[in-house]
C-alpha cells in the first residue's frame, strides 16, 4: 500500500568559496514508503535544485561517503528511511567536527592523514617473509574472533563526528582512527604494536577518550568504538607492565619513537 | 614520561586518595578510632594524601587543558606549568604537616 507523505527537508546550504554564511533551504518532497533520505536529496537534486552538494556512492550503507547529521544525529543518509524518523520537518545538515567542503560534504583528509600515523595494516616482524612471501598468514577462528566486530568499519566518520573530544580537541586520534588501530594491535598475525604505540599513546591518542561512548551509539555497522578504545589502554597498560602483548608473547621495546616498520 | 603512564599513576593516586581519605575521616569521625591517629600510619597517609592529591588534580587539570588547547608545544608549557605549581603546593602541604605532626 501506497503511502505517500508531503514533508519539509530543511537542508543546510554553504559554500566556503562563495558564501560568508551558512544558509537554510527548505524544500518540500512526496515521500514513499521506503524511500531514503539520500533519495529524496537525489530528489531535491534532479527536479528543485541541481547545485545541491550530497556526497554517496554504493547506496546499500557500505561505502560510508553519505554521512550526515539528520534531525541532529549522525546518519547514514542512504540507511535511513524518512518515514522512520516520523518527523514533518527533516532537518539535514554535514557532519560536526569536520570541515565542511560544500553543503553536505565534508572534508575527511584529517581522518585519513591520522589513520594513515597508526598505519591500518598487518605488519610482521619478519622482514623477509613480508617481502617475499612464502604463505599465507594462518588464523584461528578464535583468533578471528578478537577482532571481527571491529573489522566492519566502513570509515563513515559518524563516530568521530559524535566524538566530544574530537570537537575541543582536534589532534585527538579520533574512534574510528582508535579502533582501527586496536583491530590490527589485537589481530594474531600483526606484531606491530611497537610502531603504533608512540601515536595512540601520545598526549592526543587513546587516553583523551573519556568513555562518552557516542561514537558507539551511532555506528550504522553496529561496532562498539568506545569498547575497542578501552581495550586499546588495556593493552597498552599491560604491554608497559608486562613488557608483553598478551598472548603474542611479544616484546615490547617502549621507545618514544619507535622505528618504522618493515615495509 | 609516556601518557599511559601519566595515566595510569592518574588511576592509581585516585586509589590512594580513597584509602588514605578514608583513613582520615575514619580517624576524625568514628568513636572508638581515635587511636590511629597515635600511630606513625596516620602521619604517613596524610603525606600520601597531599601527594596523591596534587599529581591527581594537576594530571586531571593538564587533561582538561591539553584538549581545550591542543597544540605540539601547548602540551609541554600545560605540563611544566602545573609541575611547578603542584611542587610549590607539595612543599607548602608538606610543611604543614610536619609542623603539625612534627611534635610528636
Amino acid at each position: 500500500m501506497s503511502e505517500v507523505r508531503k514533508i519539509k527537508f530543511k537542508v543546510f546550504r554553504f559554500n566556503p568559496a562563495v558564501d560568508a554564511l551558512p544558509t537554510w533551504k527548505v524544500y518540500e518532497v512526496e515521500v514513499d514508503r521506503g524511500m531514503t533520505v539520500l533519495d529524496v536529496l537525489l530528489k531535491i537534486k534532479e527536479e528543485k535544485d541541481p547545485s545541491l552538494a550530497v556526497r554517496y556512492s554504493c547506496r546499500q550503507a557500505v561505502c560510508g561517503s553519505c554521512g550526515m547529521m539528520i534531525n541532529g544525529k549522525q546518519r547514514l543518509a542512504c540507511f535511513t528511511r524518512v518515514l522512520e524518523l516520523n518527523s514533518k520537518v527533516v532537518v539535514v545538515e554535514p557532519l560536526n567536527n569536520l570541515p565542511i567542503t560544500r553543503d553536505l560534504v565534508t572534508d575527511f583528509s584529517d581522518l585519513f592523514n591520522k589513520e594513515k600515523m597508526v598505519k591500518p595494516y598487518i605488519i610482521r616482524d619478519d622482514i623477509e617473509e613480508m617481502k617475499n612471501p612464502t604463505g599465507m598468514y594462518l588464523q584461528k577462528p578464535e583468533e578471528l574472533l578478537e577482532y571481527l566486530q571491529f573489522a566492519d568499519c566502513i570509515e563513515c566518520g559518524l563516530c568521530s563526528s559524535a566524538c566530544p573530544t574530537y570537537s575541543t580537541d582536534h589532534l585527538f586520534l579520533t574512534p574510528m582512527i582508535l579502533n582501527k588501530a586496536y583491530r590490527f594491535s589485537v589481530d594474531s598475525r600483526d606484531k606491530g604494536l611497537q610502531y603504533r604505540l608512540p601515536i595512540i599513546d601520545s598526549e592526543h591518542g587513546c587516553w583523551r577518550c573519556h568513555f562518552a561512548a557516542a561514537c558507539s551509539s551511532v555506528c550504522p555497522k553496529g561496532i562498539d568504538p568506545a569498547k575497542s578504545i578501552q581495550l586499546l589502554k588495556k593493552i597498552i597498560t599491560s604491554a608497559g607492565i608486562f613488557k608483553r602483548m598478551r598472548k603474542k608473547e611479544v616484546q615490547l621495546t617502549l621507545r618514544p619513537h619507535a622505528a618504522e616498520p618493515p615495509t | 614520561m609516556k601518557e599511559s603512564t601519566k595515566m595510569l599513576l592518574h588511576y592509581i593516586t585516585g586509589f590512594l586518595i580513597l584509602i588514605t581519605g578514608a583513613t582520615h575521616l575514619i580517624a576524625n569521625n568514628l568513636v572508638g578510632f581515635n587511636w590511629i591517629k597515635d600511630t606513625l600510619w596516620y602521619p604517613m597517609s596524610q603525606g600520601v594524601f597531599l601527594a596523591a592529591v596534587l599529581y591527581h588534580a594537576m594530571n586531571g587539570l593538564r587533561v582538561i587543558l591539553v584538549e581545550l588547547f591542543p597544540g605540539s608545544s601547548s602540551g609541554k608549557i600545560i605540563s611544566i606549568i602545573l609541575t611547578v605549581v603542584g611542587i610549590i603546593f607539595f612543599v607548602f602541604g608538606l610543611y604543614f604537616l610536619l609542623v603539625i605532626f612534627g611534635g610528636r
